[in-house]
């Protein structure tokens, strides 16, 4: 059952087993998995069922560090941030579960095999019907042969897109699932219940209560044996944090870590490749491809764990953004496609007509291509352009700091609670990864023949700072780090909170690290394994 | 092309016999080497400008982009702003001075990361040192 808080007169007090706090990727997933037990199950989400910007203002906030999107990197409603998803799945290597010696604050209380399972799962819910092949079978079926670079330096990296969802451009778990949450007799969803306090017993170990409000003032309570916070790699810190600011050392805080340890991917152009000749045959293998099974597929690189265990790295992924050759047969159709859309004659016709007509093979190639893609000839961008250059966009793990932290501004929100404040902090490791990843990549390609590259200036020595030239991925993560010690992390491998009897938190904020790759199937996967862990 | 004249030099002294076989020989012998070491204090190799050209073929097609490239990086290094000095290092790193050399001196150098960075474009150590070598060398037209 969906109800909205905003249209309801009151609602008194709601007893349920499980209250989830947040409807998006780990709430929903909770929700669906515990659909149809005999747990009752009551899932609060601060939005409605779409976008509205008086709700969206409430995740405003205060910058101190690197600035951060605070209302735009996050979206406020059914479905969460996932409402901007781009359906980008992988999961995280091996070794980001490690215990890395030379990288402080690094290791997971579990590993990756323990989530295989999960991981497996997850990928069900994100909406693939059929278990992923290995990454060899799936370059196999793409025709991918990757050129023969050095494994021990660097090497492919494979992602997989999700299927979208009917009416959607991507999976998504709004849509997807509304139904399920509609549907399953056990399963209520409050919409514009906005979090306003917990209630806690005598000692603070255990909530009793958590009580909500929509803008328009309705109210109400719920009483659970169990809570989970599900609201994001930022709220989740902040709810923890405005629950500590009442009983001090509660709520996963007795040793100040709520909220630190805050990372992010960082992503931006690293370096550019340019090539005498067309990059046609690299355009094959690194790229966005459509697989036979018509998913999308995108081949990238990632750095050697040897490599990072040997210089002290971080882990990190690039992607190729080719740019497409002005002077291609495919560029020139484009533009006189346009012109003739836009109802004017192109300048030169003759010498385009030309153009287009000596460069054929490529020409066909590429409609063909757009065609598969649902690109059409007259789109943007250089899908199926033959290209001699391509810019180097990396994706860099962040190293674990308790000084980028979240904590809570003074400023309050229109409900009365104090907002979030965001100290962000890239440090030099980061630089310095991206730096020998960088190196590794211009030297595997040169000595292959593919190209020359160019480092960008914040690589340089003298050049910019870091922060300036990469953005953000609103991948919010470590703010609430799991951890088997409460002097070192908010949660305990099973997501419990420390210290607390029945407080649990679902999603990146939990990761310890981050590694490079997007984190909705690792949040999805643990957001399962918890979902077994409630049912017990 | 030194070295190997005096090795000649030195076999034709010793086929003479006795003392002044012996004295001519080890006269012989630290002329030699005198002349070996004054051959690599000078310049060993005078390397043919073609196979400079060839080697550095796969990064530029201006030899006056090669010669700004090399005056960038005897500015970071230099240790290595004399043309013995930099015969020295590109004769250390072993393959030889004709162009198939250059060229497997240069894949080595990718092998093993021996890089250079220069205005962010990422150069082989030897293909730096050789343009270096243009820019010593006035070659730049």
């Amino acid at each position: 059952m969906i109800e909205n808080l905003a249209e309801l007169k009151s609602l008194g007090t709601i007893d349920a087993d499980v209250c989830l706090i947040g409807g998006g990727a780990a709430g929903i997933t909770i929700a669906r998995q515990l659909a149809g037990s005999a747990l009752r199950v009551c899932l609060v989400e601060g939005g409605s069922l779409k976008y509205e910007t008086e709700s969206q203002e409430l995740f405003d906030g205060q910058n101190v560090g690197q600035p951060i999107a605070l209302e735009g990197g996050r979206l406020r409603f059914l479905g969460g941030t996932t409402n901007h998803w781009g359906g980008r799945c992988a999961m995280l290597d091996a070794a980001d579960f490690r215990a890395r010696d030379w990288l402080p604050h690094s290791g997971w209380p579990l590993d990756r095999a323990e989530l295989e399972p999960y991981y497996a799962r997850a990928r069900a819910v994100a909406g693939f019907t059929q278990e992923w092949q290995s990454d060899a079978q799936t370059l196999a079926l793409l025709k991918v042969a990757p050129p023969d670079l050095n494994a021990d330096l660097i090497r492919p990296y494979l992602w997989h897109y999700a299927p979208a969802t009917k009416d959607a451009g991507v999976w998504n778990w709004r849509i997807a699932y509304r139904k399920v949450l509609e549907d399953a007799p056990n399963v209520r969803v409050l919409l514009n219940a906005n979090f306003q306090s917990f209630t806690t017993d005598g000692p603070g170990r255990r909530v009793q209560a958590l009580a909500v409000r929509s803008r328009n003032g309705v109210g109400a309570t719920i009483t659970a044996r169990r809570f989970v916070l599900c609201s994001g790699g930022i709220e989740n810190a902040r709810l923890l944090l405005l629950g500590a600011a009442d009983r001090p050392g509660a709520f996963g805080n007795a040793h100040d870590l709520v909220g630190r340890y805050f990372m992010q991917h960082s992503r931006g152009p690293a370096g550019l490749l340019v090539s005498a000749e067309r990059l046609s045959r690299l355009q094959e293998q690194f790229n966005v491809l459509l697989g036979p099974d018509g998913l999308e597929y995108e081949v990238g690189l990632t750095l050697a764990p040897a490599v990072q265990a040997q210089q002290g790295l971080l882990n990190c992924s690039a992607v190729l953004q080719y740019q497409g050759d002005p002077e291609s047969g495919v560029a020139t159709a484009q533009e006189i496609w346009r012109g003739l859309l836009g109802g004017h004659w192109p300048p030169q016709m003759g010498e385009k007509v030309w153009r287009v007509a000596s460069d054929l093979g490529a020409f066909a190639r590429s409609v063909e291509q757009r065609l598969a893609s649902g690109h059409s000839l007259a789109a943007d961008g250089a899908q199926g352009v033959p290209s001699r250059s391509a810019v180097i966009l990396v994706d860099l793990e962040q190293a674990p700091d308790p000084q980028s932290r979240i904590s809570l501004a003074d400023e309050r929100d229109a409900l009365g609670l104090r907002r979030v404040r965001t100290d962000w902090r890239l440090g030099e490791r980061e630089r310095r990864t991206a730096a020998a990843f960088m190196g590794l990549i211009a030297s595997e390609f040169a000595r292959l023949g593919i190209g020359r590259c160019r480092l960008e200036p914040w690589l340089q020595d003298g050049g910019p700072p870091m922060g300036d030239a990469l953005g953000e991925t609103y991948h919010y993560i470590g703010a609430t780090r799991m951890a088997e010690d409460p002097r070192e992390g908010v949660v305990d491998r099973n997501g419990a909170v420390h210290g607390m009897d029945n407080l649990f938190v679902a999603g990146s904020s939990v990761f310890p690290t981050g590694g490079h790759t997007n984190p909705t199937l690792t949040i999805v996967a643990l957001a399962l394994r918890l979902a077994d862990h409630l049912s017990k | 092309m030194a070295p190997v004249l005096k090795k000649r030099a030195v076999l034709g002294r010793l086929s003479r016999t006795g003392m002044g076989a012996r004295r001519a020989f080890v006269g012989a012998t630290l002329g030699g080497l005198a002349g070996l070491w004054l051959a690599r204090r000078a310049a060993p190799w005078a390397p043919a400008r073609p196979a400079v050209l060839r080697a550095l073929a796969p990064a530029f097609a201006d030899p006056h982009a090669m010669a700004e490239v090399g005056a960038l990086y005897l500015a970071a290094h230099p240790a290595e702003a004399d043309a013995a000095v930099l015969a020295r290092a590109l004769c250390a790193a072993g393959a030889g001075f004709d162009p198939s050399g250059l060229v497997r001196q240069i894949a080595g150098d990718w092998r093993e990361q021996r890089t250079v960075a220069i205005l962010g474009w990422v150069f082989a150590r030897t293909e730096a040192r050789l343009c270096a070598w243009m820019h010593l060398e006035g070659n730049a037209p």
